[in-house]
């Protein structure tokens, strides 16, 4: 099999590297990202590199029917990130392949795929037989990073055609400190933090940990104490430790923090449904326990 | 703007609304009900069972088939519950009683059939609208006004349910007093049909209601009930407000414990609960009626007229509220035909009076007195179980029922006022 | 300006119950319009509002319920619906409901606009938008947050993980609409009443030419992922020492900070 894959970090390159390593798979990448051939070539043996206009649709479909036509895939992966799903999209419409997104494992099983995807909020998963051409938008965290290859491959450049009736214009996020979905330590703000200047405790805290800090979506999208969250609808993260302080655990943020290696929660509702998908839970007032926690973490660093 | 105009318009889309607008409809009047709620139904309080005469008497003769019934009730089971200790009492009949019977069913989706009547008949149903206030001219109800926009109507029923916002909003009827006032809580609880079948021993498409009193009353008046749906089983208790307290925290603890009983918890073992909610009820019976459920350009129909029956464990309410609307759809029929006096709805107040749905409240006219003894909660529960007890459980000498009896009550009730309760009971029931 | 908007009727994901075994309880779970989607229905009306426009819905289902939403869409304002009448439509392959689309734009078009919610509230894929472009062969605009409808042209912009981007396209183009998009209206009982007499269209895939694919699910089950799920009482500040120790000792050792 073959297997053709989208990437936009680096992290990515190597969970889907890991994808096609589990499903022993001859692999080549595409990137829209200057900065990730290198990464890629050490992965993969075969790169196509498109620098686009910004991230324009129009422009990164036709970059992938390049792509798709000199890879010739079985199988297509992209991250479950925003363009991942735009680039899964095309990359289906383009080659006739049945798309699953949300995808949290892959087995092969002779000229098929045993794919298993959550559903209804991450609350539930399906299991799916899927023929191949296939589509697959891997859940982030679902598959293991892969490592290094010892030799380098081979990057080939794929012009860009014009990209005739559609306009992109790019302002980058500003860097507010990390960036939650590169940090290993993530530490977010639910709607049990009453005012948006306790939001400075949650920086400290995220500081102290060398993390990165977010909100859940009624914070950003509701009070506009932030740009991006956390959740299915907002930025999906994969840190080793993901700490929700007042986040109740709606389904939708907590689809976007299920590749977390360790969840934290801190809550007064001993009802949350954040503590059922938690390792640790501290029940009581983050106004309590945060200025705690904050003390304890000072007292090691000094 | 020129403004709508209907013959009709009905306030509440619960069960006497549609009613209303079904007969109306079919009769052929442009009708328009407004319901509140985001779905019919959504806002009611029902326990699960209806009672079938209204519609064998009424509706389409093929209805048996078309309404979503859950189950058929062919078992009554009545039982005391007391620590770890449960007394109860069943009737079976071997054969299904035919005509006048009662079925589960889920109101929501109950309604949503009767809705699909009043639509095919032409009526319009729209939900998710308030109604703020009635639009009266010259002392006479002409239509409603809601979210800015206005209906006119030859009449307006008023179907608004026991939250009787409007009506209390233009002085038509009083803030009902905390006395008569409960609440309930209801549960519904996934199990699965064959579980069910197993579990309570039914067969086809039978069902049973249970009705229980005992210690998880916590002394309080009021009373547990159980139907069983086809994948489901509604479990709830009615307390009245003044007992418990007016936090739902309290009538909460009592549905907990309702549900933990050793008795129930093996009964719904393995269940998940899919639904919990909480409701305001009316006490209901003759002395909840409205005097006068009409008025110059409207009629007041069910539960907001006070057309429900309240026996303090459960709650009778749906086939009432349908025979009113009925009522109501043909006092409104027959006052359009003579040219839509506003008055002419005095026509309904008489209708109603003759009506059986009057009957049924007149016949349980005691029933609240003999439900306001508090000894039915406490006491007498624990005196079943305990007498029962005291002849199952035989060490040496077994004992008869009579001195189990006189064993059991010793403290705690006199037997003259045993047979006084006796007697209220008889006359009330 | 003639405007398509594609609606979906999905589960409420956030009330989903499950079975002691493990099984979702579907039938128990209330379903209504997709967030997203409805507030791609507001933007249609918005820009019929604005520009005037002739504005249609199209979903695809068999049940009361899929011709509910159609007039929740009325009632907000959409002047013509499409039912494809079809069983099961959550097992359609997502191709097949690409199509379907895409036909449904060529045989009632021509359209300027075709407005998608950018996920449902049940399955969230978020690729038939891109699909949809590009089986049409014109513009996407991507998770659009914030969006202005010109005369000759649609402007959106999209908050991605990067930063932000700005579309700007002529028509006809495919937009796909976050929830955060807008604030869909409350129709008034006014426009209530006339949702009602408004008559819905119905297709069947076989009157679009369009050959049903379904995906083959074998099982859906509750999912949870293992998780310690150690859980700590701090309600007094005795407690709360305690538990703070315990914890910071536990990701000590976990090796996590």
């Amino acid at each position: 099999m073959r297997i053709l894959v989208y990437a936009d970090n680096a992290s990515w390159l190597k969970q889907l590297r890991g994808l096609a390593d589990k499903l022993e798979a001859e692999a080549c990448a595409l990137v829209f990202d200057g900065n990730l051939v290198e990464e890629a070539s050490r992965l993969f043996s075969r790169v196509y590199y498109s620098s686009l206009q910004a991230f324009n649709p129009l422009q990164a479909a036709h970059v992938a029917a390049k792509a798709l036509e000199k890879c010739n895939p079985d199988i297509m992966a992209a991250p479950c990130t925003n363009k991942g799903r735009i680039v899964a999209g095309l990359f289906s419409a383009l080659s006739g392949g049945l798309p699953v997104s949300d995808v949290i494992s892959v087995e092969a099983e002779g000229e098929e795929l045993r794919v298993k995807r959550l559903v209804f909020g991450g609350t539930a998963s399906a299991s799916l037989r899927v023929n191949v051409p296939a589509v697959l938008c891997v859940s982030p965290g679902a598959m293991p990073e892969a490592t290094y290859r010892g030799s380098i491959g081979v990057v080939e450049e794929l012009r860009a055609e014009s990209a005739g009736g559609i306009e992109v214009e790019f302002k980058a996020r500003e860097a507010v400190g990390v960036e939650p979905d590169k940090a290993d330590v993530v530490v977010v703000a639910g709607r049990g933090v009453k005012r948006r200047e306790d939001l400075s405790m949650i920086r400290e805290l995220a500081e102290l940990l060398g993390g990165a800090w977010s909100v859940t979506r009624p914070l950003a999208a509701d009070y506009g104490w932030s740009d991006t969250w956390i959740g299915i609808s907002g930025l999906s993260i994969a840190p080793r430790l993901y700490i929700g302080v007042g986040v109740s655990g709606q389904p939708h943020h907590m689809m976007g923090v299920r590749g977390a290696k360790i969840i934290v929660a801190v809550n007064k509702d001993p009802n949350a449904p954040i503590f059922n998908e938690a390792d640790y839970g501290i029940i009581g007032d983050l106004y309590k326990v945060l200025p705690v926690l904050i003390r304890r973490l000072k007292e090691r660093g000094a | 703007m020129a403004e709508e105009r209907f013959d009709v318009v009905v306030v509440g889309g619960g069960p006497a609304g549609l009613s209303a607008a079904y007969f109306l409809s079919k009769a052929g009047f442009s009708v328009a009900v407004l319901e509140r709620g985001g779905r019919l139904g959504s806002k009611n309080m029902f326990g699960g069972r209806i009672y079938s005469h209204v519609f064998d008497k009424y509706f389409p003769s093929g209805w048996r088939n078309e309404a979503p019934v859950e189950r058929w009730v062919r078992r009554e089971r009545f039982s005391l519950l007391c620590k770890g200790q449960a007394v109860s009492m069943e009737y079976w009949a071997s054969r299904s009683p035919g005509k006048y019977d009662s079925f589960t069913a889920f109101l929501t989706r109950f309604l949503e059939w009767m809705g699909s009547l009043v639509e095919s008949e032409g009526g319009l149903i729209a939900t998710g609208v308030k109604v703020d206030k009635l639009k009266i001219s010259e002392g006479k109800v002409i239509g409603v006004e809601a979210g800015g926009d206005e209906l006119e109507a030859g009449y307006v029923l008023i179907a608004e349910g026991i939250n009787t916002i409007l009506l209390e909003q233009h002085g038509l009827r009083p803030r009902p007093r905390l006395e008569s006032t409960a609440i309930g809580v209801k549960e519904v609880i996934r199990l699965g049909e064959n579980t069910i079948n197993k579990r309570f021993n039914l067969s086809g498409g039978e069902g049973v209601a249970q009705l229980f009193l005992g210690d998880f009353l916590k002394n309080a008046r009021g009373g547990g009930f159980l139907y069983t749906m086809k994948d489901y089983v509604t479990l709830g208790v009615v307390v009245r407000l003044g007992d418990i307290g007016s936090s739902e925290i309290s009538v909460r603890d009592v549905a907990e414990d309702l549900r933990l009983h050793p008795f129930i918890k093996s009964m719904l073992e393995g269940g998940v609960m899919v639904e919990y909610s909480a409701h305001l009820v009316r006490e209901g019976g003759t002395r909840d009626l409205m005097d006068k459920p009409y008025g110059p350009g409207y009629m007041v129909l069910g539960d907001a007229a006070g057309y429900l029956l309240n026996t303090g464990f459960s709650i009778r309410g749906v086939d009432l509220a349908v025979e009113t609307g009925r009522l109501a759809a043909e006092a409104a029929a027959k006052c359009l035909e003579k040219g839509g006096e506003p008055t002419c709805t005095s026509l309904y107040g008489e209708m109603l009076r003759r009506s059986i749905a009057r009957r049924v409240l007149e016949k349980y006219k005691m029933l609240p007195e003999f439900m306001n003894n508090y000894r039915l909660y406490a006491i007498y529960p624990q005196l079943a179980c305990s007498t029962l007890a005291g002849i199952y459980t035989t060490d040496e000498e077994p004992l008869k029922l009579w001195e189990s009896l006189s064993r059991a009550r010793k403290g705690k009730i006199s037997l003259i006022s045993m047979l006084m309760d006796l007697l209220r009971g008889v006359r009330a029931l | 300006m003639r405007i398509l908007v594609a609606a979906k009727l999905s589960l409420d994901a956030g009330q989903l119950k499950f079975d002691s075994s493990g099984h979702p309880l579907i039938d128990a779970c209330p379903r209504r319009m997709g967030d997203a989607d409805k507030c791609a229905v507001e933007e249609a009306v918005r820009a019929k509002e604005k520009l005037g426009a002739e504005t249609v819905v199209v979903t695809i289902g068999g049940s009361a319920e899929h011709a509910r939403i159609i007039r929740d869409a009325y009632a907000m304002g959409i002047d013509k619906g499409y039912i494809v009448r079809i069983n099961e439509p959550e097992t359609l392959s997502l191709p097949t409901v690409a199509r379907i689309i895409a036909e449904i734009y060529r045989r009632t078009g021509p359209y300027d606009l075709v407005f998608l919610g950018v996920g449902s509230n049940d399955t969230h894929s978020s690729m038939l938008a891109p699909m949809l472009s590009s089986m049409l062969d014109i513009p996407l605009l991507p998770s659009i947050d914030k969006l202005d409808v010109k005369n000759d042209g649609v402007e959106g912009i999209a908050t991605m993980e990067d930063g932000s981007y700005t579309f700007r396209a002529r028509f006809p183009a495919v937009i796909s609409i976050t929830s955060e998009a807008n604030e869909p209206r409350i129709p008034t009982l006014r426009a209530i009443l006339k949702s009602k007499r408004i008559p819905i269209q119905e297709v069947s895939p076989e009157d679009l030419g369009v050959n049903v694919e379904r995906i083959r699910l074998e099982n859906v089950e509750r999912f949870i992922l293992p998780r310690r799920r150690i859980l700590m009482e701090a309600g007094d500040q005795s407690q709360i020492e305690e538990a703070v120790g315990k914890l910071l000792e536990a990701l000590r050792s976990e090796g996590v900070i």
